[in-house]
């Protein structure tokens, strides 16, 4: 595991998996929106001990500087053992039902962006002959909630396409779907904090043991995996009378 | 820059009103506009107020916690101002560095480590945290980030450490570390017993320990006693030692008021003491239980109530040491005040660079009391008479109530470092000392 691609490098769980996995001999190739931070993000992999981590700004919807980048990073270092897609936002679900633009924005950075890489990757891999692909979805993605649908849709939606890639991509590449529960993460820094919120230095653990496992989708942590197991049994008539 | 309404607390239970707390992430974001005043925070370890500010910006800073660059070959690192020492131990320890002066949490930020020019237990040998910082960016209110070092803006690089964070917001600290050839801690314990022991085992044992310390059973009637620890690093590396990255048990609510009381407080200091007696002399801990055995337990503070506790940390010149320790524990004890964790260590005469360095040639003696109203803040009060009678100092990482005065007493230049204080900066503690409106 020493070729790592990375599309949303800034992420605090991506940082936080990076940083685990900065080795002597590790290779990085990160793509992101903000170049600076991106630059931020490897300066400090080096310092860890990387071989290599080169940046590259990717701006949403461009799929021909997504393109780009993802064959340059193959051509750069031959090959990689492994894709982690972390890129997303938590788009506020008032702005998104207000605002058309806002809600395809969203969906093309946080769902469609990382569909197009992934088949880019897919590509390499089955060429390759092994990799595997990690896919950050959420817990949001196992059922609709009033309150953040929109982001919950765009997680379901690449819940739906590991599945299928994971056929594609058996036996030689493990396509895994990582289900985090709530993160204390920039993106969640104006949520309110309580016990059930993790870091994402555990994300990030349980991420490394989902690959040396080739599983399927995992939840992090562990417990989300029974706690979702309930919700999503739930009958439809209860669930749509929330408000939650 | 994300923005939100915010209750900020300190370490010894200080909260903060109407403020806003505003997380800086990444170093090149530019700061929360706005006319409001602001102060950097990292994790809110200082005791009383100087992390604090009503009626203002808080600039959190603890998810800025990238390394920028390390020198194998000197320990030259250079890391963002959010990076904890527990983070930094982690990345340093495995390729035989360490920090070069620990304060007693490894849960604390290298911006707040030059904030508060934070010393340790090596004082006597190496001086302050700011003894080791080679230079370190500031971002000021005009929104320029300025390289300070020694050579590079000298007058912002010595009113910085020290500086409480008032010049300015910490982006980033470049620090020498110091090589260890293992993790863990050769140690050695020594009963002390009447207060001139604790003089005299020091400066005897001093010249022969990187680190020392001395615990002090401030609840014991009768002679004064204690523990005198001292250690060095271990030579060579004997097995693997692996440090506690989170805290392995936490108190995880504020616990009633009795809880630590008198009674409980000079039990567990004779607990300490006996547990001690068990085995003096030398033995071989890892750098964790020697450095930072309190964090082992998350939110301790806790334990001391909704009143939190009132730490009173002083420094008074040698010569004035027996006199001062005598004085100020007789009047804690006479006050039936009990003190958890009373702790004597001579610093020594290496100078700091800050203009605001507590850390002076001297002795300190740091007292831990939980708070109890009125009577807590009389006792304080009687005790600043002692120190200053000494022509001592005090150190405001750990208050929440010295005045102006008393401030202005202890830190001789402050004079020359209101002038580079940053307008847009301040904290409660800079209100109430009069260095900021």
């Amino acid at each position: 595991m020493k070729h790592i691609l990375v599309l949303g490098a800034t992420s605090a769980i991506a940082q936080a998996f990076c940083r685990a996995r900065a080795t002597p001999g590790a290779r990085f190739w990160l793509m992101g929106r903000n170049e600076a931070r991106l630059r931020i993000v490897a300066d400090d992999l080096m310092a860890r001990g990387a071989a290599a981590a080169d940046v590259r700004a990717i701006e949403p919807g461009n799929f021909s500087s997504l393109k780009t980048a993802v064959e340059e990073g193959f051509r750069v270092n031959g090959r990689f053992d492994l894709f982690l897609a972390a890129q997303g936002s938590l788009p506020s679900q008032d702005l998104c039902e207000g605002d058309p633009g806002l809600l395809s924005k969203f969906f093309q950075a946080s769902a469609v962006d990382i569909m197009q890489a992934a088949l880019l990757v897919a590509d390499k891999f089955e060429h390759q002959g092994d990799g595997a692909c990690v896919i950050l979805g959420s817990v949001a993605g196992d059922r609709g909630r009033r309150t953040n649908y929109v982001y919950g849709a765009a997680k379901s939606a690449l819940e739906t396409f590991c599945e299928g890639l994971r056929q594609r991509l058996e036996p030689a590449s493990p396509v895994i779907l990582v289900k985090p529960g709530p993160v204390d993460t920039p993106m969640t820094a104006h949520l309110q904090k309580n016990a059930l919120f993790s870091s994402p230095e555990k994300v990030a653990v349980a991420i490394m043991s989902a690959i040396q496992r080739r599983a399927a989708v995992v939840y992090a942590p562990f417990y989300w995996r029974w706690i979702m197991m309930l919700i999503k049994i739930l009958p439809r008539r209860l669930v749509k009378r929330l408000r939650a | 820059m994300i923005g939100h309404e915010k209750t900020f607390y300190s370490w010894g239970g200080k909260v903060t009103s109407g403020s806003h707390g505003e997380e800086l992430v990444w170093r090149g974001d530019p700061l929360p506009a706005g006319a409001r005043p602001r102060l950097a925070h990292g994790l809110g370890r200082s005791y009383g107020d100087s992390c604090l500010l009503n009626d203002g910006c808080i600039v959190e800073t603890q998810r800025m916690d990238h390394l920028i660059a390390f020198d194998s070959a000197t320990g030259v690192v250079r890391c963002e101002a959010g990076c904890t020492l527990a983070k930094l131990l982690e990345f340093c320890v495995p390729r035989g560095w360490f920090i070069p002066v620990s304060p007693g949490t490894k849960f604390v930020t290298m911006g707040g480590c030059v904030a508060n020019d934070v010393h340790g237990k090596n004082h006597h040998r190496a001086g302050s945290f700011g003894c080791f910082v080679t230079r370190f960016g500031l971002r000021r209110s005009d929104g320029a980030e300025r390289e300070c070092s020694p050579e590079n803006h000298a007058d912002l690089f010595r009113a910085t450490i020290g500086g409480l964070g008032l010049t300015g917001i910490i982006l980033w600290v470049e620090v020498r570390l110091k090589p260890i050839r293992s993790p863990f801690i050769r140690q050695r314990t020594e009963p002390l017993r009447g207060i001139n022991a604790f003089f005299e085992v020091a400066r005897r044992e001093e010249a022969h320990f990187d680190y020392s310390v001395a615990w002090l059973d401030a609840t014991h009637a009768g002679t004064p006693r204690g523990v005198f620890i001292a250690g060095n690093h271990a030579e060579e590396n004997h097995a693997p030692h692996f440090p506690r990255s989170s805290p392995r048990c936490s108190v995880p609510l504020t616990l009633p008021d009795f809880v630590l009381g008198a009674w409980s407080i000079g039990l567990m200091n004779a607990g300490y003491y006996a547990a001690n007696a068990l085995h003096w002399g030398e033995s071989r801990v890892g750098y964790d239980g020697f450095f930072y055995p309190l964090d082992a337990v998350a939110h301790w503070n806790r334990a001391y109530g909704k009143k939190g506790l009132a730490q009173y940390q002083f420094v008074v010149p040698m010569e004035f040491g027996p006199e001062a320790l005598r004085e100020t524990l007789g009047k804690a004890q006479a006050a039936r005040q009990a003190s958890f964790l009373t702790v004597v260590k001579l610093f020594g005469a290496i100078p700091s660079p800050g203009l605001l360095s507590f850390p002076r040639p001297g002795v300190t003696v740091c007292f831990d009391f939980p708070h109890l109203g009125a009577s807590t803040e009389r006792l304080l009060d009687d005790l600043d008479r002692t120190v200053f009678a000494c022509g001592g100092a005090l150190y405001p990482a750990k208050d929440a109530r010295m005045s102006r005065e008393s401030f202005e007493r202890s830190f001789p230049r402050h004079r020359e470092f209101k002038e580079l204080i940053d307008p847009a900066c301040s904290s409660n503690f800079a209100r109430r000392t009069g260095l900021t409106a």
